[in-house]
């Protein structure tokens, strides 16, 4: 079963192009896409993402050719997706409020959103902070409530650029292991950016390289 | 020195008695000044949110314009209106002149460029990633779209606090427009101009008094929705 | 978002009641010196019941009474220039002028009369004596009843006033004496307002009694030829009220600690 299938895909962000000739993204698996600095991870997160649209070439999602131009459509494909931005915002609201915010928009009932509001809050360690302003939160803590933000959508895939950037030490193998857990229990398919080699070793089953804007998938993952 | 103090001894008399016609003063002002930041607020926050979106050198100007107009002179509003106003004017026929609705209309000329200069900018202070960051998370268009007015909404009370703020205060309009008709168009600023010329302090001084509270208030509020906005 | 439409909807709430009163308004333009003496708040209120209306009162000097009414602005006005008043009806702009009170002005000056004009009973003379000896004059300044008597009696004396020694203040007749007070200087001041702000100043009275200090106040209907719009059949029936042996009665009965500030004169009133 199939995540994604990108075919002769080709985008453009002004000078930059990154190219995928044959891309093919398994359900249940753990991908890092690694790479130097401004080789277009983000960019490829993004095509994922379905946020931004490649100039040429196909991109299936599932089993559906992805729709950019049914906005219903799209958002349907889009909401099966938890996307954590890097440099993520927090809203000028309270912690609570953002992690809600997703599960909000998708207007999940109100009872269920607590619940699971709580319990992403518990694994992250985010108590302390549940009724601050988020606007008033270190850099660390703006990134374990925005991760908890994407999280808590138990989206059949999860797109996280760069989730550890900033977190204290001594949170990270905290987040990594309740990103595997999830990828365990819920099958949840995963793709995350990532500049530590050692980062990619511990977490993915594959690894996608980007290398002069061409996507190649290897399997140099060693989990499981 | 004596008669400032019976000035005040006197004022807090009428404060605490709450003489109906210290408190239908009251009433002119707060009604005439709300409907008119309210009716600022309606057209002012759209415009100035949309004029803040735009790029082109047409919308700078303007938002220069609505800048220069923040702190247009009241009696130059009020001339201006009057002149529209009167009977003898192009809009003579309505016979708006000496009525609240002639004070409204002045006063909302006075907010209108605040209101909207100060939604442009607090729509200028927004952080570039929300709207992205709302469709990230799985957002519509209108859901993103409400998301930003969300984020928006402590600096656009400042813009409608500072409206209110400006109107309450001004004596120039009022004074103008409404005619300072007794339990009509009186409000605490033209009676308070009033009352000085007789020499009659305590009954301005009562009304100094509340437009200092009010005043107090819009910069507390003012300033707390400012710090919110951040 | 809820926010805003709530705001929308109290705005269009409250807008309601601007345009909704029911009973019709009678706009009448006065002079200072006749508003703050609080004679119309004595003699209104009958005329409000009366006639299930209510009246506008805007306090102006009388030349911008008389120029609101030429705009169309008002219904009546309610005025002392004798001269101007005759201009305004012979332009078509009032009709039905009547004589409704009197009282006269007088000459203030400061403590000790540096001028030297108390006792004289020739305002004229003493307003050339002010100016030859460089005494602070203050006057209105803003064309009203009060202005344009001193411009005549200026003029009566051939002389005109120039120079630092003469302000003009551009206010009302209390704003104007209050000036005149806190500058020690001469000013002329009619009756009414004299008497009620006798305790709160500390100007002494130096000419009075002069003919030419006469004051008479007049009722003029804005025509309803010039302007359609105006209600010419309520304003006639103020005059009629104004000057009806009743209100003329309250008029006489208007007083401020026993001294009456206007004495009516309409023709048939208690005189």
């Amino acid at each position: 079963m199939t995540a994604y299938h990108l075919e002769q895909v080709e985008g453009r962000w002004g000078d930059f192009v990154l190219r995928a000739d044959e891309l093919q993204i398994e359900r249940g698996k753990v991908y890092a896409v690694t790479g130097p600095n401004g080789c277009g991870k983000t960019s490829l997160l993004q095509v994922l993402s379905l946020l931004d649209r490649p100039v040429d070439g196909r991109v299936r999602f599932g089993n559906e050719a992805v729709s950019y131009d049914d906005r219903g459509a799209w958002l349907g494909q889009r909401r099966r997706m938890a996307y954590l931005m890097q440099h993520p915002y927090l809203f000028n609201m309270d912690v609570r409020d953002n992690i809600a915010y997703g599960l909000r928009l998708r207007h999940a009932p109100a009872g269920e959103v607590r619940r699971r509001v709580q319990e992403v809050m518990e694994r992250l360690a985010l108590e302390p902070f549940a009724r601050r302003n988020a606007h008033t939160l270190s850099g660390g803590e703006t990134q374990r409530v925005a991760l908890a933000r994407t999280l808590v959508l138990a989206a059949d895939v999860m797109l996280l650029d760069e989730f550890t950037a900033g977190i204290d030490q001594q949170y990270v193998e905290m987040v990594e292991a309740y990103v595997r857990e999830l990828n365990d229990t819920r099958g949840t398919t995963v793709v995350f950016s990532t500049h530590s080699a050692s980062q990619a070793e511990r977490m993915a089953d594959h690894s996608l390289t980007i290398c002069d804007g061409l996507v190649r998938a290897c399997d140099a993952g060693s989990r499981r | 020195m004596d008669y400032i103090w019976q000035g005040l001894r006197d004022s807090l008399r009428i404060i605490g008695s709450l003489e109906p016609e210290f408190l239908g003063t009251v009433a002119i002002s707060l009604k005439v000044s709300f409907i008119s930041t309210a009716l600022a607020t309606v057209l002012g926050v759209p415009f100035g949110m949309w004029i803040a979106e735009k790029r082109s050198p047409g919308a700078r100007a303007i938002i220069t314009i609505l800048n220069t107009l923040m702190s247009l002179p009241t009696v130059v509003v009020g001339l201006m209106v009057y002149s529209f106003l009167s009977r003898r004017g192009p809009l003579g026929e309505w016979g708006l002149l000496y009525t609240q609705t002639a004070m409204v209309i002045g006063q909302f000329i006075l907010a209108f460029p605040i209101v909207a200069g100060l939604s442009v900018s607090a729509v200028a202070g927004l952080d570039k990633r929300i709207r992205t960051t709302a469709v990230s998370l799985g957002a519509d268009t209108t859901q993103s779209f409400r998301m930003y007015l969300r984020e928006a909404r402590y600096g656009v009370m400042a813009a409608v606090v500072a409206g209110f703020g400006r109107v309450f205060a001004e004596v120039g309009v009022s004074m103008m427009l409404g005619g300072n008709i007794r339990g009509y168009t009186r409000n605490i600023t033209t009676a308070m101009a009033l009352e000085t010329s007789k020499g009659e302090f305590a009954f301005g001084i009562a009304l100094g008094v509340v437009l200092l509270t009010v005043a107090l208030a819009v910069n507390i509020l003012f300033g707390l929705f400012r710090e919110r906005s951040r | 978002m809820r926010n805003y439409l709530k705001l929308i909807f109290l705005c269009a709430l409250l807008s309601l009641p601007i345009r909704g009163w029911a009973g019709e308004i009678l706009r009448l333009a006065t002079t200072t010196s006749t508003y703050e003496t609080g004679l119309l708040d004595r003699i209104l209120p009958p005329f409000e019941q009366a006639h299930d209306c209510e009246v506008h009162v805007i306090s102006v000097g009388t030349g911008k009474a008389m120029q609101i009414a030429r705009n169309g602005d008002v219904d009546v006005i309610l005025v002392h220039a004798r001269e101007a008043e005759d201009a305004f009806v012979e332009a078509g702009y009032g009709v039905n002028r009547r004589d409704v009170m009197y009282n006269d002005f007088l000459l203030l000056g400061p403590v000790g009369d540096p001028a030297g004009v108390g006792g004289l009973n020739d305002a004229k003379l003493a307003l050339k004596r002010i100016m030859a000896k460089g005494k602070l004059f203050v006057s209105r300044g803003d064309d009203s009843g009060t202005h344009q008597k001193e411009r005549r009696l200026w003029k009566k004396a051939k002389r005109e006033p120039t120079g630092a020694w003469y302000l003009e203040a551009g206010q009302g007749m209390s704003a104007t004496l209050r000036m005149a007070d806190e500058k020690n200087g001469y000013v002329m001041v009619d009756r009414a307002t004299y008497l009620l702000n006798r305790d709160k100043i500390r100007l002494k009275p130096v000419v009075e009694g002069d003919p030419d200090l006469f004051n008479p106040y007049g009722i003029i209907p804005v025509s309803p030829y010039r302007y359609a719009h105006v209600k010419y059949e309520l304003a006639m029936a103020l005059v009629a009220w104004m000057t009806s042996p009743e209100c003329q009665r309250l008029i006489a009965a208007y007083d401020w600690k026993g001294t009456p500030l206007f004495h009516p004169s309409a023709a048939g009133g208690n005189n």
